[in-house]
């Protein structure tokens, strides 16, 4: 399965990539952008995003600039054992993030660029449902909420196509570096795919709006 | 120009000591004295490799309780370093800490039979009842021949599957419990069709009248359904005002990777 979502990342990079060589040097330059995408930290949880960009330090080579990243991830109810309890249960996660954004187009003709975006921002979890089971007089409503301020890097790959270069892709990958001051050595370097220390791959589509 | 070379060298300087401090570990002979042996067990024919650590140069020659650790592979070092920790503190006694691991070095999957009891919706290979009797009758002779134990103390350690076994073998030897100490972190208590751990805990208080042991469970509040679950069987426990049992519980915002962590030090807190 892990091949076939590095198959769909390389394609649409690859694709942006070749569509990016037709750019003009004189567009590829935003000053804002608005972007949406889909990430993916684990098979069983899934997330979307909106991050709205500003660009106002623009080299032919280099442009530096804000962003806004609104995210929300959910995870579905899944019964991990087999058992006779009736459950409902939803994991949400939402996601506020100030980023600031490096992005560096190596090439004077293309505008595939190559970003790194260090982040801080928000992050609330709410884990919620009901568990029932008559045999052992189980009968459970739980709701517990999480706020926590975060840290971390995004890096990005990305080009617009089109001879307007209004409209362009990006793959990413977004982890939070909070587990650095975490004192349990297990979790002290990034952690993969937990909740508390997010860490995703996902697909962007870029408009730019000016 | 050199402005911008000196900002260069300096975040070369902080990226590279971020990265270093990341992945400096405690070893455990900085923490003090260990020594390895292996053992192959007649109850479930595997060959364990097993850690024993003591936070000073040598080991203790007066009685000192004993720590059995499950998932050592993944606890060893965590937990040597909180009991380091904690020693030095003043918070718990200097204690011997048993990390148990698997020979085959696939502990990861060869835990799961030695974990989980048999039973009805439970994995076929499940043989948790002959791995008690292998740290019954094998292990911790070999352990307390070897070093000087406080038996009234003596510990063990469980996170998920193995906070699942720590819990029900108290259950299911609760006349004569092996371990006097316990710390359950995160246990898998959704295991079996009617969750099995908490038919046995109906069925001990029919038939007990107390428990002799001191229990801490712990679990993160971002493992689905699982803290509630903890919180009712927590509940369960104490309300059945156990003469004997001393008890207590914690929730932390943390996932079912990360609770180990403040569920195993705020255990060795409590049980010590």
């Amino acid at each position: 399965m892990k091949k076939v979502y590095l198959f769909v990342i390389m394609l649409v990079l690859s694709t942006t990539i070749m569509q990016a060589q037709k750019a003009d040097s004189t567009k590829r330059n935003p000053t804002w952008t608005i972007e949406a995408g889909f990430n993916l930290p684990e098979l069983y949880n899934y997330g979307f995003e909106v991050n709205v960009g500003y660009y106002p330090f623009k080299r032919s080579w280099i442009r530096i600039g804000p962003s806004m990243q609104a995210m929300y991830f959910f995870t579905p109810n899944k019964d991990w054992f087999p058992t006779n309890n009736k459950t409902t249960a939803l994991i949400s996660e939402v996601y506020l993030n100030l980023i600031g954004n490096v992005e560096f187009t190596p090439s004077k003709k293309k505008s595939f660029f190559i970003g790194m975006a260090p982040y801080l921002g928000y992050e609330m979890i709410n884990n919620k449902g009901t568990v029932k089971n008559d045999a052992i007089q189980l009968d459970l409503k739980y709701n517990y909420t999480v706020h926590i301020f975060d840290f971390g890097m995004r890096y990005k790959l990305g080009g617009y196509i089109g001879k307007k270069q209004k409209n362009g892709l990006q793959v990413q990958f977004q982890s939070s570096l909070r587990g650095l001051t975490d004192k349990d050595p297990r979790t002290k370097a990034v952690n993969i795919g937990l909740p508390n220390f997010k860490t995703f791959v996902g697909v962007t589509y870029i408009y730019k709006i000016k | 120009m050199i402005q911008l070379q000196n900002i260069k060298r300096i975040l070369f300087i902080l990226c590279f000591s971020i990265f270093i401090s990341s992945c400096k570990k405690d070893k455990l002979s900085n923490l003090g004295i260990s020594k390895k042996f292996d053992i192959t067990s007649t109850h479930t024919g595997t060959t364990y490799t097993m850690t024993v650590f003591y936070p000073d140069e040598n080991f203790p020659t007066t009685p000192t309780p004993i720590i059995y650790l499950m998932d050592g592979f993944w606890y060893g070092d965590m937990v040597a370093k909180q009991i380091t920790d904690l020693t030095n503190e003043g918070s718990m006694p200097k204690c011997i800490l048993v990390s148990l691991d698997y020979k085959s070095g696939a502990g990861v999957y060869d835990r799961a039979p030695d974990l989980q009891y048999p039973g009805d919706g439970i994995d076929s290979k499940a043989k948790g009842d002959q791995f008690f009797q292998f740290l019954k009758t094998e292990l911790i002779p070999a352990v307390e021949t070897d070093y000087p134990s406080d038996t009234t103390q003596r510990t063990i350690i469980g996170h998920s599957l193995g906070g699942f076994f720590v819990l029900y073998s108290l259950l299911d030897n609760v006349s004569h419990p092996l371990f006097n100490k316990i710390i359950a972190a995160s246990c898998s208590l959704g295991l079996g069709k009617d969750n099995m751990i908490f038919q046995k805990e109906i069925q001990v208080a029919a038939s007990t009248t107390d428990i002799k042991a001191t229990i801490f469970i712990g679990s993160g509040t971002l493992v689905g359904n699982s803290p509630a679950m903890h919180q009712e069987f927590f509940n369960r426990l104490k309300n059945r005002n156990y003469p004997n049992l001393k008890i207590d519980f914690a929730l932390y915002n943390e996932t079912h990777g990360t609770d180990a962590y403040p569920t195993f030090l705020n255990g060795l807190k409590f049980i010590f």
